[in-house]
């Protein structure tokens, strides 16, 4: 019993990491993409090209968060599992839903209006904060996953 | 500290003084040349030639040309900065055009050699494989009598050849000169008398005929020659070399005079946009109202001759804008810019988002240490990098957000992400917890304390617009719309809070919920009846006045929003605290050198999560002003003021 309430709790962190990982490789992939394209026009925008395919990026992170900050919680990183109740490691697995699956979603989402705004830089530098803003807002939604995982992670009495 | 207010003018003059007006407008950079409207029977003005064009475009050329051998100038130096006076004295002193000239020279030069050499390299790889060739390479092909071919074919099908040309003609020969496991080279000599039949043969075999470089000599002497070639064009090439790094010398002086051809090139722009008689001409531009006097004085030292004119716009035309902000508030137009900038009529949100601002981005960081990280950076980058003005706002924002970073960090117990055990003695009070600190944002009630601030600000912030909105109309003269589409709704959103807290019993005690409860029903009352006023019918005042009420959503998911406040912060902090601890796992875990490891682990999961945080904390804070903030009370979309300047590409004048 107490093995079996580890295992579903890795598998909160696993599924935090890999869905939010996933949906930034997709987005930072397509942003990529569009990317490649408008540096073979225009080198000299390499570091605007960069900025704009990082940002569907963040979504891995949020999900690494959730994964690790579970993985802290029942005390797997350095020094000894806690003693877990199946109920308490399927709450920990619940609690990671918010992040993963917003991360993926919105990752692939980011990574297309990022593509996007790719082009709006290749037509004119100057707009390069605008694309940013606007991948931006698609993100927000991976922030609110984030931020209930988080919530949920640290009120869970383990 | 706003959108200054912009005067359309007419400056009207004599043709003979235009080239100094010109000059002077330039410098000065106080006006925006636009079209002269309403003149059908007014002239353009001569335009002048396209030499800036042409010389623009060379000096561009040698630039790139010289781009690899210039001295790179270090990183810290940035662009030549210098003054208007000397740039002006290098266009005089400084030969450009023979220096334009010796670049197109050594390029076809260079070039030529490139290519020479490259044709030599070829040659000497095919007759590489011909060195044993045993007649001079100019051989005839033919003669009465008899046919050579030189040509490759597979080495298996060699035997097969020799044999069936025997059986031909005992006249023919082939002769191998070289053979690898897969071709062999060779030359067959055949009696033309039996060449139809050899050539079947030659055929079947799977022979190829090569075409060789005619020379008066034998391979080997020809190889000997290229090789003696190759090296005259090398040594050409050295020279070449000097000759570059020769010319690059003068790659600053291109630089500078390629800006200075820039202005002339704005000039002839500028003139484009002028009208005029045989002696006259006007010009048409926008100036901030509070430049008009000393443009005039200026003026008038050039002749009396000239008039400066104060004009109505067109209908409809639009105001260019020029924000200008004190010290303290200007690094925070970069943001404004990001979103674009206010109409004339608006208000330029710079002075009132700057707190706001940088209080966000400090709570979406709130490690002192990243925070003296970034302040410290900042702080070098201004001082000791020559940066061009426009980058220095950017610069300075960054710097400041490190320094309110590092109090929010304080307040927060965030120091890289460690724990109070893990952290130096000094920074931890007696009880065991970081001194000074106020929120532990990772235990107990922590995180809800670190939300509800970041609500609360949220709620300042948004009403804060709304009431700035107000503000501005009153000023404005709009005084009912103030009231009624700002004011009335900061109430109604302050009565319905006070209402919730006050009958929860959290923060105003209980016996106050009866008040607010009759204002927030007031202000249901209000709302109703005032916001569908711009319908005409009864019906549609009322309806929309119900309908109105649903804008209470947008404010309660305009103020939810700012929950990433508190998601980013946590953020930060726990993934420096993941460096720390695989850091620390890795000193464990690889003995004897894991911590040349763990070193590695700190300073880039450290500087990774510095960029990428200070990236989110610039780009989520700027979100929760273009979205949440502005909404409230402007639109933008207002078009740069560009005055005609000195603008530079490669330089900076002081």
């Amino acid at each position: 019993m107490f093995d079996s309430a580890i295992a579903v709790a890795i598998a909160g962190a696993a599924i935090s990491v890999f869905l939010g990982g996933a949906g930034s490789a997709i987005g930072v992939g397509l942003a990529g993409l569009s990317g490649a394209g408008v540096i073979s026009e225009k080198p000299e925008l390499f570091g605007k090209v960069l900025l704009i395919q990082a940002l569907p990026g963040t979504q891995g992170i949020y999900g690494f968060l959730g994964g690790l900050l579970i993985l802290i919680q029942i005390g797997l990183l350095g020094g000894e599992p806690a003693a877990l109740s199946l109920d308490t490691a399927w709450q920990l697995l619940y609690a990671a839903l918010p992040v993963a699956v917003t991360g993926l979603f919105s990752g692939m989402y980011q990574g297309k209006v990022a593509a996007a705004g790719l082009q709006a830089v290749a037509k004119d530098p100057q707009n390069v904060g605008k694309a940013v803003i606007m991948a931006a807002m698609v993100e927000t939604y991976a922030v609110l996953g984030l931020l209930i995982t988080v919530l949920l992670v640290f009120s869970i009495k383990i | 500290m706003a959108v200054i207010a912009m005067q359309k003018v007419q400056i009207l003059g004599m043709k003979k003084d235009l080239p100094q007006i010109l000059t002077t407008l330039q410098k000065k950079g106080v006006v925006q040349i636009v079209d002269v409207i309403g003149t059908e029977n007014l002239k353009e003005i001569d335009p002048p030639d396209h030499k800036a064009d042409y010389d623009i475009a060379n000096i561009d050329f040698a630039l790139t040309f010289l781009k690899n051998h210039a001295t790179k100038r270090p990183i810290w130096a940035g662009k030549p900065t210098l003054t208007a006076e000397s740039a002006l004295g290098i266009l005089n002193s400084f030969d450009y055009e023979t220096v334009v000239k010796e670049c197109q020279e050594l390029e076809e030069k260079h070039n030529k050699n490139l290519n020479k050499f490259t044709s030599l390299e070829n040659e000497e790889t095919i007759l590489e494989k011909w060195k044993n060739l045993p007649f001079e390479l100019s051989t005839p092909k033919e003669t009465e009598t008899v046919r050579l071919f030189i040509g490759t074919l597979p080495t298996t099908e060699f035997e097969t050849l020799r044999k069936e040309l025997h059986n031909i003609s005992n006249l023919s020969d082939v002769h191998r000169v070289s053979e690898d496991t897969t071709f062999s080279l060779v030359v067959v000599t055949i009696s033309k008398n039996s060449i139809d039949e050899a050539k079947l043969v030659l055929g079947k075999c799977k022979f190829a005929e090569v075409e060789l470089p005619k020379h008066d000599m034998s391979t080997a002497k020809r190889l000997e020659t290229i090789e003696a070639e190759k090296t005259n064009i090398k040594a050409d090439l050295e020279e070449q070399e000097k000759e570059f790094i020769r010319l690059a010398q003068d790659y600053e002086n291109l630089q500078i005079v390629h800006d200075i051809f820039l202005w002339q090139q704005d000039e002839k722009h500028a003139r484009e946009l002028l009208r005029g008689t045989a002696y006259s001409f006007i010009i048409t531009g926008w100036i901030p109202k509070d430049e008009k006097v000393k443009l005039e004085e200026a003026l008038e030292k050039i002749s009396s001759n000239i008039a400066i004119q104060a004009i109505e716009p067109e209908k409809d035309e639009e105001t260019p804008i020029l924000l200008r902000n004190r010290k303290a508030a200007w690094p925070f137009e970069s943001v404004t810019r990001l979103y674009g900038l206010p109409m004339a009529h608006e208000v330029d949100p710079t002075p009132f988002l700057a707190g706001f601002f940088i209080v966000f981005f400090a709570l979406c960081l709130t490690d002192a240490g990243y925070g003296l990280l970034l302040f410290v950076i900042m702080f070098a980058a201004l001082k000791f990098f020559n940066l061009p003005h426009e980058s220095k706002g950017l610069i300075k924002l960054l710097m400041w957000g490190g320094l309110v970073t590092m109090v929010a960090g304080v307040l927060f117990g965030g120091y890289f992400g460690l724990t109070p055990e893990q952290a130096p003695g000094f920074l931890v009070g007696e009880d065991g917890n970081f001194r000074f600190q106020l929120i532990n944002a990772t235990s107990g009630t922590g995180p809800l304390t670190f939300l509800i601030l970041a609500l609360v600000f949220g709620i300042v912030h948004v009403l804060f617009g709304k009431l700035l909105d107000g503000f501005w109309k009153i000023k404005q003269g709009q005084y009912l719309d103030a009231v009624l589409d700002s004011f009335l709704w900061v109430f109604f959103i302050l009565s319905i809070l006070g209402f919730g807290l006050s009958s929860s019993g959290m923060v105003i005690p209980a016996d106050y919920a009866n008040i607010f409860k009759w204002l927030t029903l007031g202000g249901v009352v209000a709302m109703i009846l005032t916001q569908g006023r711009s319908q005409k019918s009864i019906i549609g005042k009322f309806g929309l006045g119900v309908l109105s009420l649903y804008g209470l959503v947008g404010y309660l998911g305009d103020v939810l929003s700012y929950s990433r406040l508190m998601a980013l912060g946590l953020g930060t902090g726990i993934i420096a605290f993941a460096m720390n601890t695989i850091a620390g796992l890795a000193i464990d875990m690889i003995p004897y050198v894991g911590f040349i490891f763990a070193i590695i682990v700190l300073i880039l999961g450290h500087t990774m999560n510095l960029v990428l945080s200070a990236l989110g904390a610039f780009i989520h804070s700027a979100r929760l002003q273009f979205v949440e903030f502005f909404g409230k009370f402007m639109e933008g979309g207002g078009t740069e003021f560009k005055p005609f300047r000195r603008q530079c590409k490669y330089i900076i004048i002081q």
